[in-house]
C-alpha cells in the first residue's frame, strides 16, 4: 500500500468517525486540529482503524502517537508484513 | 524529613552546591545518596528502603528479563506475560497491604463477615506514588514503549528520587530517568528560578494553606452546629486549603528539581480556570489522571471483552451511542480507581471518583441540550459572563467532591450536604460569621490579601511564565519582588510549634 493509498482509506475513518466529510489529515495533523478528538473518542478511532488495514497498534503507540504522520507509518510498517 | 522545616531548606541548600561541586561520575551516586538521607528522617526508614528496594529490584529485573526475551523469542508471549503479569501482582500486594488493609477490614466488618479492629502499621513513604511509577516502566516496557534500562543505579535513581516520594507528581521513566544519563551543570538561572519556586510554594502553603485550615477544621470538626452558608464556605475554603497545600508542595518539588538541573512534569495549570469538569481533570493533579487514563482507561477499551461490548452496543444502539458504551463503562472503572487509590474508603471512591463520573458523564450527555437552551436564549456561549457561569459551575461540582474527601465519613459528608442544602444560615458571609471560625481579624485579614495574590498571579499565568516576568525587570524591582516575597513567608507564615504545618495533605496517600 502506499502513502496516499493509506490517507485515501484513513480520511474516510477520520469522516466518518467525526460526521465531517470535510475532514483532510496529514502527516501534521494532530488531536488538537480536529475539534472533538479527545481521550474519549480516541479508543474507538484507533479500534476503527485498525479493523480499517486489518493490523493492530500497541498500547505504547496508541497513547503515544504524535500526529498522524507516525500513524500512518506504523500503518504502513504493519501492512508491508 | 517535612519538607517544611529549617532542616529541609538547609539539605536542599548542601546537597545543591555538593552536587556541582562532585565530578560528574559521582553526581548520581550524590543524589542516590541524599534520597538514602532523607529517607533516614522518616518514621519508618527501614521499612520504606527495604520495600521501595523491593519494587526498584523487581521492577528492574523483570524489564530486563522482557526485554530479552522480546529479542531472543519476539513471537512467544507466554514468558513474557507470566513474567510481567507476576511483578505486577507482586507490586500491587505490596500497596493493598500497606494502604488497603484497614479498608478491607472495614468493609468486611460492614458486611458482617469478620469482626476485627482496625490493625495500625506504618507504611512504606510515597508508596501510592512509587509504585505507579514504577508500574509505569515496566508496562512500558512490556508493551514495547520504552527499552529496558540495564543499569541498576540510574534506575534506583529514578524510582527513589526523594523530592517525588513526598506526594509526587507521579513521573514516566522517559520524562526523568533519560536525564540521568548526562551530568548537569550549575547554571544560575536553573538555582535561581527553582529557589522562587519553592518559596512560593512555601508562600501558598504557609501564608494560605495553613490559615484556611483553621476555619475548615472550625467548621468539620464540629459539624453538627453548623448548616447552610458555613458549610458552604467551609468546602469552598478547604478548596483553597487543599489546593495551596498540594499545588504549595509542588511547587517545592519542581523547583528544588529545577535547581538540581532535572524537570519533572507540573501537576496542575491553574485549575480553577477551568470551564468543565474533563477540564479541571486536565489541570488537577495531572499525572494522576494520565497515568489512570494510559494504563486503565485506554488498555481497558482495547480488550476482547470491551470490543464485544462495542460491537454489541453499535448493534443495538446505533453507531454514534454504540461507541460511547464501552468508553463510558470504561471511565467508571478509570473513576472508581482513582477514587479506591486515595485509600479505599467511601468517602474518598465517592468524593475523589464515583461522582466526577457522574458529572462528566452528564457533562458529555447534556451538552447538546445545553447548546439548544443556550441557542434559544440567544446566549453566546464564548461571553464572558457564560464562561464564569462555567467557573462556578465546575467550581461547585468540584467542591461536592471535596466535601466527602474532608469530612470524617462518607455518612459525615451526606449529613453536612443536607444542613448545606437544606438548613438556611447565610450568617457566613457577614464580618461576624467570618471571625467565628479561629482566625481573628488581622489573619483574616492576612488570607484574603493573600488569595487575592494568588489569583492576581494566577492570572498573569495565563499569558505566560511569572518568573520570567520578573526577571526582565529591573534589578531593584526584581529583588524588591525577591526579598518581598522571603519575608512575606517569614512575616505572615503560620509556623512553628503550635502549628502543623509539617504535614502536607497528599502525604498521606
Amino acid at each position: 500500500m502506499t502513502r496516499e493509498e493509506v490517507y485515501a482509506k484513513l480520511n474516510k475513518v477520520f469522516q466518518d468517525q467525526f460526521d465531517d466529510e470535510s475532514i483532510q489529515v496529514s502527516d501534521k495533523t494532530t488531536s488538537a486540529d480536529i475539534e472533538d478528538w479527545d481521550s474519549l473518542e480516541h479508543i474507538d478511532l484507533i479500534v476503527n482503524i485498525e479493523k480499517t488495514f486489518g493490523m493492530k497498534f500497541t498500547m505504547a503507540e496508541t497513547t503515544g502517537m504524535k500526529n498522524v504522520g507516525e500513524m500512518v507509518d506504523i500503518i504502513l510498517q504493519r501492512t508491508a508484513r | 524529613m517535612a519538607l517544611i522545616s529549617i532542616q529541609f531548606i538547609l539539605f536542599c541548600a548542601f546537597l545543591i552546591v555538593v552536587y556541582y561541586l562532585v565530578p560528574g561520575k559521582l553526581q548520581n551516586l550524590c543524589l542516590l545518596a541524599a534520597n538514602l538521607v532523607f529517607l533516614s528522617f522518616y518514621h519508618a526508614a527501614r521499612l520504606t528502603v527495604l520495600f521501595l528496594g523491593l519494587s526498584i529490584l523487581t521492577t528492574w529485573a523483570a524489564a530486563l528479563v522482557i526485554g530479552r526475551l522480546n529479542t531472543l523469542q519476539p513471537g512467544r508471549t507466554g514468558r513474557k506475560r507470566a513474567v510481567f503479569v507476576l511483578t505486577v501482582l507482586l507490586n500491587l500486594a505490596f500497596l493493598f497491604v500497606f494502604k488497603f488493609a484497614n479498608s478491607a477490614i472495614f468493609a468486611l466488618n460492614g458486611l458482617g463477615i469478620v469482626d476485627h479492629a482496625p490493625v495500625s502499621f506504618a507504611a512504606p513513604l510515597g508508596i501510592s506514588f512509587y509504585t505507579l511509577q514504577l508500574l509505569s516502566y515496566l508496562i512500558d516496557v512490556y508493551n514495547g514503549g520504552q527499552q529496558p534500562q540495564r543499569n541498576l543505579l540510574k534506575y534506583a535513581l529514578f524510582g527513589s528520587y526523594f523530592p517525588l516520594l513526598t506526594s509526587g507528581p507521579i513521573v514516566r521513566y522517559s520524562e526523568l530517568g533519560p536525564q540521568f544519563d548526562h551530568r548537569r551543570t550549575f547554571q544560575y538561572r536553573n538555582v535561581t528560578f527553582g529557589a522562587q519556586r519553592m518559596m512560593w510554594g512555601f508562600f501558598k502553603k504557609l501564608v494560605i494553606s495553613e490559615r484556611a485550615a483553621v476555619m475548615v477544621n472550625t467548621v468539620f470538626g464540629d459539624y453538627p452546629v453548623y448548616a447552610g452558608s458555613y458549610i458552604l464556605g467551609a468546602v469552598l475554603l478547604f478548596a483553597i486549603q487543599l489546593y495551596t497545600d498540594f499545588s504549595g508542595c509542588m511547587d517545592i518539588v519542581i523547583g528544588l528539581s529545577e535547581a538540581l538541573g532535572l524537570t519533572v512534569p507540573e501537576n496542575f495549570l491553574t485549575p480553577f480556570y477551568s470551564t468543565s469538569e474533563t477540564e479541571f481533570w486536565r489541570r488537577w493533579h495531572i499525572t494522576l489522571g494520565t497515568w489512570f487514563k494510559d494504563y486503565v482507561f485506554y488498555p481497558l477499551q482495547k480488550t476482547a471483552l470491551f470490543g464485544a461490548i462495542r460491537d454489541w452496543s453499535k448493534k443495538k444502539l446505533g453507531k454514534k451511542r454504540g461507541r460511547k458504551v464501552p468508553m463510558y463503562l470504561a471511565m467508571a472503572v478509570l473513576w472508581f480507581s482513582v477514587g479506591f487509590w486515595h485509600g479505599g474508603l467511601w468517602k474518598y471512591i465517592v468524593g475523589s471518583g464515583v461522582i466526577h463520573f457522574v458529572y462528566i458523564f452528564l457533562g458529555q450527555e447534556l451538552a447538546p441540550a445545553g447548546s439548544r437552551i443556550n441557542r434559544i436564549l440567544h446566549i453566546r456561549e464564548d461571553s464572558l459572563s457564560h464562561q464564569l457561569f462555567r467557573r462556578v459551575r465546575t467550581l461547585l461540582m468540584v467542591c461536592s467532591g471535596f466535601l466527602f474527601f474532608r469530612a470524617a465519613s462518607f455518612h459525615t459528608a451526606l449529613k453536612m450536604l443536607r444542613a448545606l442544602l437544606f438548613v438556611s444560615d447565610p450568617t457566613f458571609f457577614t464580618v461576624q460569621g467570618l471571625l467565628s471560625l479561629g482566625l481573628d481579624g488581622y489573619d483574616l485579614t492576612v488570607l484574603i490579601l493573600a488569595v487575592l495574590l494568588l489569583i492576581y498571579v494566577e492570572h498573569v499565568q495565563q499569558t505566560g511564565s511569572v518568573r520570567d516576568r520578573i526577571a526582565g525587570q529591573h534589578i531593584a524591582v526584581r529583588w524588591l519582588v525577591y526579598i518581598g516575597l522571603f519575608f512575606l513567608v517569614v512575616i505572615f507564615g503560620m509556623y512553628g510549634a503550635e502549628y502543623n504545618a509539617a504535614s502536607f495533605i497528599y502525604a498521606n496517600f
